[in-house]
Parts: structure tokens; sequence; C-alpha cells
């Protein structure tokens, strides 16, 4: 089995923990997934779903997960983490393909005013902001799991994510670096073509990922309207439409509502049944 | 529940007997801690027994396959590999010296309460 398909299986066996004994094995597969970045991800997935099976068994067996596992579940799972071992090829591959997607990605904005040259610089200050913000986010999110204090350590993450996050966009925005580039209409059409291509791409491997699927979809809706955007303002009949009343701040403040309202009501909807889902599990 | 003293005594020797135990029948997991129960281990966490069998895999001692169970979905089945086999072997030897030693000293207590 793939990685996808594994964490598929596990969502799905999962349904078949009781109330506490999920919340408990819940805990480890949050912790291992946030700290696992560079593991390798089938092991994981496959270890995972092995403790799963067993944990089902001892729940058959009248066994609740804390007696069968140990009331000590942080130093289990942070062992398990350091017995897992590093995936140096998918370390180099999330790096080099990584970086040279989200380059691309991040690329589009800059394109949507033809006059303005790309500013490369920026874009790779942008991509180190992305790389920290990430790693920054899943170590927040592992450190909540097996907190003393639950809530009070995801209202400190959030508000540090939170801030970093809203920070990034805002310093990236007025930054400004000598190095620039000024593309002509055909390089630009090109280089929209091959960040199309490259958001296409990652759609099509974060679809596997359901869990994140309405995250993806953001980004595919983002970078296929900013996409569009850098067409139409290079193609003349188009442009001279756009640059008449406001008319390119309208499309994207509608196509903003789109972006916002979908994903936003597709995740609360999963949200909602995954509330649900648990209340309706056996204690 | 065991005591932190016997606790860090069997973590030594846990691996040899999984070594033991895996080398007269693959098993996985949850087989593998009833197994322990069945010899006394019934103290020891099974939470220990994970990580200990990924070390032991990550360290080549063990290799691991998917495979049919009597009762459920597939599950990963471990048993030694040549490097474990040896590892047991030495296990055992050093296991053996050990006993030696500790049940001379052991014996020479209950000499002087006698």
């Amino acid at each position: 089995m793939n990685e996808a398909e594994l964490m598929q299986e596990n969502q799905n066996r999962s349904q078949l923990l009781n109330k506490q004994n999920a919340e408990f094995y819940g805990n480890i597969v949050v912790y291992l997934r946030m700290r696992g970045k560079l593991k390798n991800n089938v092991q994981m997935e496959t270890d995972l779903l092995d403790l799963l099976n067993d944990l089902l068994d001892a729940q058959a067996n009248g066994q609740s997960a804390a007696d069968y596992f140990g009331t000590a579940p942080a130093g289990v799972a942070k062992e398990m983490l350091q017995a897992l071992p590093n995936d140096w090829h998918k370390i180099r591959r999330v790096a080099l393909t990584g970086a040279g997607f989200y380059a691309l990605l991040l690329c589009l904005p800059s394109l949507i005013i033809p006059s303005e040259p790309v500013d490369i610089g920026k874009l790779l200050i942008g991509l180190v902001g992305i790389g920290i913000f990430i790693l920054a986010l899943s170590w927040g999110l592992s450190r909540i799991v097996f907190a003393k204090h639950q809530w009070l350590a995801a209202g400190i993450i959030i508000v540090l994510c939170g801030g970093a996050g809203a920070l990034i966009p805002m310093s990236f925005v007025s930054l400004n670096t000598p190095l620039k580039l000024t593309l002509s209409n055909p390089v630009a059409f090109i280089v929209i073509g091959a960040c199309l291509l490259a958001a296409a791409f990652q759609f099509y491997v974060d679809r596997q990922k359901f869990r994140f699927l309405p995250i993806a979809v953001t980004f595919l809706f983002v970078e296929v309207i900013l996409g569009i955007l850098g067409i139409l303002v290079r193609v003349p009949m188009t442009a001279t439409w756009l640059n008449q009343d406001n008319h390119v701040l309208y499309f994207l403040i509608g196509d903003v509502m789109l972006i916002w309202l979908i994903p936003s009501a597709w995740m609360i909807w999963n949200l909602i049944q995954g509330i649900k889902a648990n209340r309706n599990r056996q204690n | 529940m065991a005591s932190n003293e016997t606790s860090q005594m069997l973590k030594g020797v846990l691996q040899g007997c999984l070594l033991i135990l895996l080398d007269q029948s693959p098993s996985y997991g949850y087989a593998i801690t009833q197994r322990l129960d069945d010899f006394g281990f019934t103290d020891v966490p099974k939470g220990t027994i994970y990580p200990l069998l990924m070390t032991m895999e990550k360290k080549g001692l063990l290799k691991s396959e998917f495979r049919e169970s009597a009762d459920g979905p597939k599950r990963k089945y471990y048993s030694p590999t040549t490097a474990g086999q040896t590892a047991k072997h030495k296990f055992l030897t050093e296991w053996q010296q050990l006993e030696t030693n500790v049940t001379s000293i052991v014996n020479l207590e209950e000499h002087d309460h006698e």
C-alpha cells in the first residue's frame, strides 16, 4: 500500500476505537506525523496502522489503550520517532522539487502587473520563510498533543503561528531586493503556463492526502485565478477592460470571496462531521 | 506495576528475549506482547515493545513482512535476520555468564544468613 492508502485504512479502522482509545491513539498519530517530516512516511504509516490493529485487539479483549500501551505515551511516541529511519531520498526530493514548485507558484502574484519586474530575491526569501513556517507549525502542533495544559499550549501555538503567518506575507509584500528580472509578454506567458502546470501537479499530489484536500483546493484556486489574471492583463482587449473603473479589483474581490467561501465551508462541514462522529463513538 | 529498577533491568534483556521468541516463530506486536505475558512479563508496559521492535528492525536485527493473521487484518510479522540470530547467540552466552556470576553472589548472601 502507498502512503495515501495506508492513511485511508488508518482513518477507516480508527473509527472502530472507542472515544477514550481514539483520543489516546490520535495523540500518538498527530505527534508522529507532525514530528516525522523527515522520516520515511510509508514506514511511519505502516507502524501506526500496526499499532492501531493491536490497540483494537486489546480493546476487543477489554483492555483500554492506556492499560495496554502504558501511561507514558509521550515517551514511547518519542522513542518510536527516533526508531524510524530518516528518509534522505525524500528529504532531497522535498527540498529540491518543493523549492522549485513553490518558487514557480510564488512567482504568479508578481506577474499580475506587467510593467513591474519579477523580484527574484524576494521569491527566494519567501521560500525560506515558508520552509521555516511549515517546520515551526509542525513542531508547535506536535507540542500540543502531550502538553499538560492542552488548551493553553494550543492558544500559545495559535497566537505565535498566527502572528508569524500574518507577518510573513506582510513583510513579503513590502520587501524589495535589487535582484529583479523584467519579463517580456511571451516569456511571461510561458512562466504562467509553467506555474499553472506546477499548481495542477501539486494539487494532483495533495488530493491523495484527503485530510488536506480543502487546503489543496484553495491553493489551486488562488494559483488558477492569479494565472488567468496574469494572462488577461497581457492581452490588449481584456487589459483595456480590466484597467477601467477598478475592474481588476472587482475581479480579485469576487474570486477571493469564492476562494474563501467554498473551501472554508468544506472544512467547517468536515469539522462538524468529525465532531458528530466522535460524539457517536462509544465510551 | 514493575518498579523502576525492574524496568531498567528488563530493558536490557528484553531485546534478547524478543530475539529468542521471534526465532522460534515470527510474530506481530499484539501476539508478541501476549507471549511475553505468558512468560510472566505482565508488568511491562506494552508500549515499550513497539519502539524496541522498530529499533531492532532499523539496526538490521529483525526483518518484517505483512501477512494475513488468523483473525483480522494483515499484520506486520517480525523475524530475526542473520545478524539477529548472531545477536541472539551472543545474548545467550552473555546471559548464561551473567546468571552464573549473579547466582554465585546471591548464594554468598544466602550462606551469610544461614
